[in-house]
């Protein structure tokens, strides 16, 4: 047990940086399932994030550019969900799944001609860390908490601003009346077509930062494959945090701490079966939703398309 | 009254069926325009993608095997969502299935016909039994599918990694041992015999499906779980069948690209993949088994011709990904623009049009006669 | 209202556009086969020179393994010009290894190169297929014929290429040695083949040579592609261990281990990169690099003096230039340069570390 205190501060550092994506993206998707539609496109919108904030990083040496650039390209994407679940009525599980595979694909694409064989375009810059002074010094959780990057640091910010955002403003609450019952909330004047697309633009804005998180604070590199499942994980955080901006925060900071055992294990015990170490995550996931994740806890009009005609 | 039900729901139907062909078509012409963009012949690219993947009995055997796992994932994919069970966990229980049959022939040391058989058996239970375990989730706990599935994947990947690396691996490199030659599948021509073990199981499966009694209440399960409760099928079994059932093909379908084919071992990179491209091939087939072995085809073509395509006009392969995407987002937007009431209008009235138009010279050549 | 009529003019739109569409993929059908027939005759046409290609795992751009291929690739290609390069095949799952080098089979290709052992296994078929076709070669990287290509009926046209592990572990474990003041060193190896145990084997043990204190931490199954695991892995290394001299064989994970070590301070934490040099001031940890070769030009020699294959294996080390060490970075002194150079004099000549020290270090694994 001794090489996990010692390991503590690392497994700290992972935790926060693991959760920082995360929760960007299930805040992402809270928006999306708030107004009843469950997006699990997230996947390929954080693949094609990430490269888009890599690239555009790269190309003007300016890593805000590329988020911005990683915002507007992960709405682009989201619009093609959009139309195809809020205009067509198609199955929301059938068009995330082909932008799951539609969006890596492009992502690659774009990989090869912006890198191609010029190695030298291959590796970009990571943020700069930023310390706060005086906190950042607290043992153990200074280091993670309050020597973030900026990007780590919004991330965490959106938290109250999205719980404040869901109880308190009209629109908000207009988010939750549509995600309940949207026929209800059409009688009562909201335009619910409007509020759907607002929570695609702001679901393919969120995601799309995420995904830059991975290529622009993370690694300075874009690999095809890099985000590894954190989608799909995202989706399992926004359940398992009962559609709550704060159970989402605790979420993605306990699967960030799993995360970080994980490597915490794998560094210390170098000679036993590694993978299984590996797949302590993802068992996680499964067990947290086990235990966590309740069926009753969502928007009730979840994931059901909705027809203006059947009023 | 009724003949003119009957031409709109055979109409609809053309469509359905038309609407996939478009959409490849439109995907095709789309990457086209990509390959033009960067100043190489789309014209050259699509002529070595056909003649690398249909050019000769060889290639179109290649090109078979390559599609003969995709048959499997794409059946697992139809053969759920008909039962309204959305199991992205088919690349997991394939892998499952894989390691299943190494290990019971690997580990017991079988040969021959025993061994294709018994591996073969331990792939499809073990296929069912890690599909089983979303299903109970989803019963007990009311667990997503398609969350706890995509998980599985990933814990799926890295216990293979533990079967070839560490319990059968080829003198400490990452790959298991080969299978011993007597225990592979036979090879007919220029393929394996699991491809028309694949084709076997999709007509079989169209016959259950659309053909018996449980695979009514299996659809009817799909399109209306509270109804078929009502109507007192039970459905919390049927739902969990059909876990066991698709775990169960995806298994074999791991189990036989392992028997079949070459190198015939566990090694990183098994599997990878075919799980989603599986349930990119239910949708476009529409949950139709029978399509769905049409899909799988034109998938296995896109990828040895297009890794033909790449090495000929020097593009790089992520178009072919790309095109492959397209064709399902095309497919899916074009089903549901079909199915919305202003189209159906739109060509009604001109179908009537047309049936009139048809009708009267019939009526004529009648009088003549 | 207006979405929906938007729907439909959509419709209209994607109607003419199918009538076009289907006007064009049947030209596309008619012309497919006679275009690729033209380009098969203007490659029979452009006979005289060599033509080679390569098959990889990752992109030429990984900063790692592919990339070193690549760069061997075209050392060979200056060195050769009457050789010409088709365009390489990155990113090839296994799945599609097998078909994407029949590709090349069928353009008549002289060479084709699989760099990595993965690729041992997958071709076996092709290779076999191959056999009346005179033309064609097959040089794999990093594997041993003997224990890996059993699966094969015939050796004629392959070859592989072997580097002498001992002798870059030994280097990097030198330079490792001289370099650490907390007498604590780590390796990331990206998957666990006998190569990477050797080389770390050799590495840890050419660094207790020089100073036994040394300990040596590992971790053998990073994968090629998480970076952030290899930061994490060498925060935690720094943490609990105080490691201050890292050596890499994961490409893209080597990349996050060198964040850990320039966030922790590259003034005391050092980087040892690997296969390719890439010292310099974009890379403030990394002080010097251990370069493979992989002598593909010495294939293109045997190809054409016909003497290529029978399953021989290429040996790569630093009598032949295919084990090196890079450039350094000025964070090693001059006296420790000297040092390193002589150890490496030992190194080559095989004086400096018996197979028995090397072997104690692997038992232990």
């Amino acid at each position: 047990m001794d090489f996990l205190v010692n390991s503590l501060p690392t497994i700290l550092n992972a935790t926060t940086l693991s959760a920082a994506p995360l929760l960007l993206v299930a805040l992402g998707e809270l928006f999306s399932e708030r107004a009843g539609l469950v997006n699990i496109g997230l996947e390929g919108i954080m693949a094609v994030g990430a490269f888009v904030a890599f690239a555009v990083g790269k190309m003007t040496g300016n890593l805000w550019l590329g988020v911005c650039a990683a915002v507007i390209a992960g709405i682009a994407i989201n619009m093609i969900y959009a139309f195809c679940t809020v205009t067509l009525c198609v199955d929301q599980v059938v068009v995330g799944m082909a932008i799951n595979i539609l969006a890596p694909a492009l992502a690659l694409f774009g990989y090869n001609m912006f890198v191609g064989a010029n190695s030298a375009n291959a590796t970009g810059v990571v943020m700069e860390r930023l310390s706060i002074p005086g906190l950042s010094q607290i043992p153990y959780i200074g280091g993670p908490l309050f020597n973030q990057q900026l990007l780590g640091y919004l991330a965490f910010l959106l938290v109250p601003v999205v719980t404040y955002f869901f109880k308190r403003f009209r629109s908000g609450l207009s988010f939750r009346s549509v995600g309940e019952n949207p026929q209800a909330a059409e009688t009562l004047g909201i335009n619910v077509i409007r509020i759907k697309l607002v929570a695609c633009v702001l679901c393919g804005a969120l995601a799309g930062m995420g995904g830059a998180f991975l290529s622009v604070c993370m690694t300075p590199i874009y690999i095809d494959g890099i985000v590894m499942g954190r989608g799909f994980i995202a989706l399992a955080t926004v359940i398992f945090g009962r559609w709550s901006a704060v159970g989402i925060m605790a979420a993605s900071l306990l699967f960030g701490f799993f995360d970080g055992l994980n490597v915490a294990l794998q560094a210390q015990f170098n000679a036993a079966p590694v993978m299984f170490f590996k797949m302590i995550p993802y068992i996680f996931t499964i067990f947290a939703l086990i235990f966590f994740g309740s069926r009753h806890a969502g928007p009730k009009a979840n994931g059901q398309p909705y027809y203006r005609e059947s009023r | 009254m009724s003949k003119s039900t009957s031409s709109e729901n055979s109409r609809e139907k053309m469509l359905m069926t038309l609407t996939p062909i478009v959409s490849v078509l439109l995907a095709l012409i789309v990457g086209a325009i990509i390959i033009a963009c960067l100043g190489k012949s789309p014209l050259q690219g699509y002529g070595a993608m056909i003649q690398g993947s249909l050019g000769s009995a060889a290639k179109i055997g290649k090109t078979l095997e390559r599609s003969c796992p995709l048959i499997f994932t794409g059946l697992t994919a139809v053969f759920a969502y008909k039962c309204g069970v959305f199991n992205l966990g088919g690349e997991g229980q394939f892998i499952m299935g894989g390691c299943a049959t190494a290990t019971v022939i690997l580990g017991m040391g079988l040969d021959g016909p025993v061994a294709t058989l018994c591996g073969l058996t331990a792939g499809i239970v073990v296929g069912g039994l890690w599909g089983l375990l979303p299903g109970i989730l989803k019963i007990t706990r009311g667990l997503n599918e398609m969350i706890t599935t995509i998980m599985l994947n990933y814990i799926a990947m890295y216990f293979m990694e533990h079967v070839f690396k560490n319990l059968y691996s080829d003198n400490g490199l990452p790959k298991t041992l080969a299978l011993p030659n007597a225990a592979r599948l036979a090879s007919l021509g220029d393929m394996h015999a699991g491809v028309i073990l694949a084709l076997l199981l999709g007509a079989f499966l169209w016959y259950v499906i659309f053909r018996t009694s449980f695979g009514f209440k299996i659809r009817a399960v799909g399109m209306n779980p509270i109804a078929s409760q009502v109507s007192g099928f039970p459905v919390k079994r049927l739902v969990l069948l059909a876990f066991v059932i698709s775990g169960a093909i995806a298994g074999m379908g791991g189990s036989v690209e392992l028997l079949g084919k070459t190198p015939y071992r566990l090694a990183g990179g098994f599997g990878s993949g075919f799980g989603f491209d599986g349930v990119a091939i239910a949708l476009i087939a529409q949950l139709n088994p029978l399509a769905a072995m049409a899909v799988a085809v034109l998938f296995g073509i896109l990828n040895t011709g297009g890794t033909m395509m790449q090495s000929v006009i020097g593009v790089p392969t992520a178009i072919v990904d790309i095109i492959r995407g397209l064709i399902i987002i095309f497919a899916v937007a074009g089903m549901a623009i079909v199915k919305l009431p202003k189209v159906i209008a739109f060509f009604n009235v001109r179908g009537t049009r047309h049936d009139k138009a048809q009708s009267a010279p019939d009526k004529k050549e009648e009088v003549t006669a | 209202m207006s979405e929906s009529k938007f729907n439909f003019m959509l419709n209209r739109r994607q109607a003419v556009k199918l009538g076009l569409g289907s006007a064009a993929m049947m030209a596309l059908a008619g012309c497919g086969n006679s275009g690729s027939t033209a380009s098969s005759g203007t490659d029979a046409g452009s006979e005289g020179g060599y033509k080679v290609a390569m098959i990889m795992s990752g992109t030429i751009t990984d900063g790692g393994w592919d990339q070193g291929h690549y760069e061997s690739l075209k050392r060979a290609l200056e060195k050769h010009p009457n050789w010409t390069m088709l365009e390489p095949k990155e990113n090839t799952p296994d799945a599609d290894a097998a078909t994407a080098a029949q590709s090349y089979v069928d353009q008549g290709v002289d060479l084709i190169i699989g760099n990595g052992n993965q690729f041992a296994s997958d071709w076996a078929e092709v290779v076999a297929d191959a056999a009346s076709n005179e033309k064609v070669h097959f040089l794999i990287t990093n594997t041993d014929p003997k224990s890996e290509m059993g699966d094969y009926e015939s050796l004629d046209r392959v070859e592989t290429v072997l580097p002498n592990f001992k002798q870059t572990g030994a280097l990097a474990g030198v330079v490792a040695g001289l370099m650490t003041k907390t007498n604590s060193i780590g390796f990331i190896g990206g998957m666990k083949l006998p190569s990477t145990e050797a080389k770390y084997s050799a590495f840890l043990a050419a660094a207790k040579k020089i100073n036994p204190q040394i300990q040596g931490q590992y971790n053998f199954e990073a994968g090629f592609t998480d970076a952030s695991l290899g930061t994490k892995l060498t925060e935690n290394w720094i943490n609990t261990n105080n490691v201050d001299v890292m050596w890499g064989d994961a490409s893209a994970v080597d990349n996050g281990s060198r964040q850990a070590l320039e966030s922790a301070g590259a003034d005391t934490h050092f980087d040892i990169a690997q296969p390719i040099d890439i010292a310099g001031p974009d890379q403030p940890t990394v002080v010097t690099s251990t370069v493979t070769d992989w002598k593909i030009d010495q294939a293109m020699d045997e190809i054409e003096a016909g003497s290529f294959g029978g399953g021989k294996v290429i040996s790569a080390d630093m009598s032949n230039g295919g084990i090196s060490l890079g450039a350094f970075s000025d964070k090693v002194s001059a006296d420790v340069q000297g040092k390193i150079k002589e150890y490496a004099e030992q190194i080559k000549n095989d004086a400096f570390l018996t197979d028995a020290e090397v072997e104690a270090i692997r038992s232990t694994l």
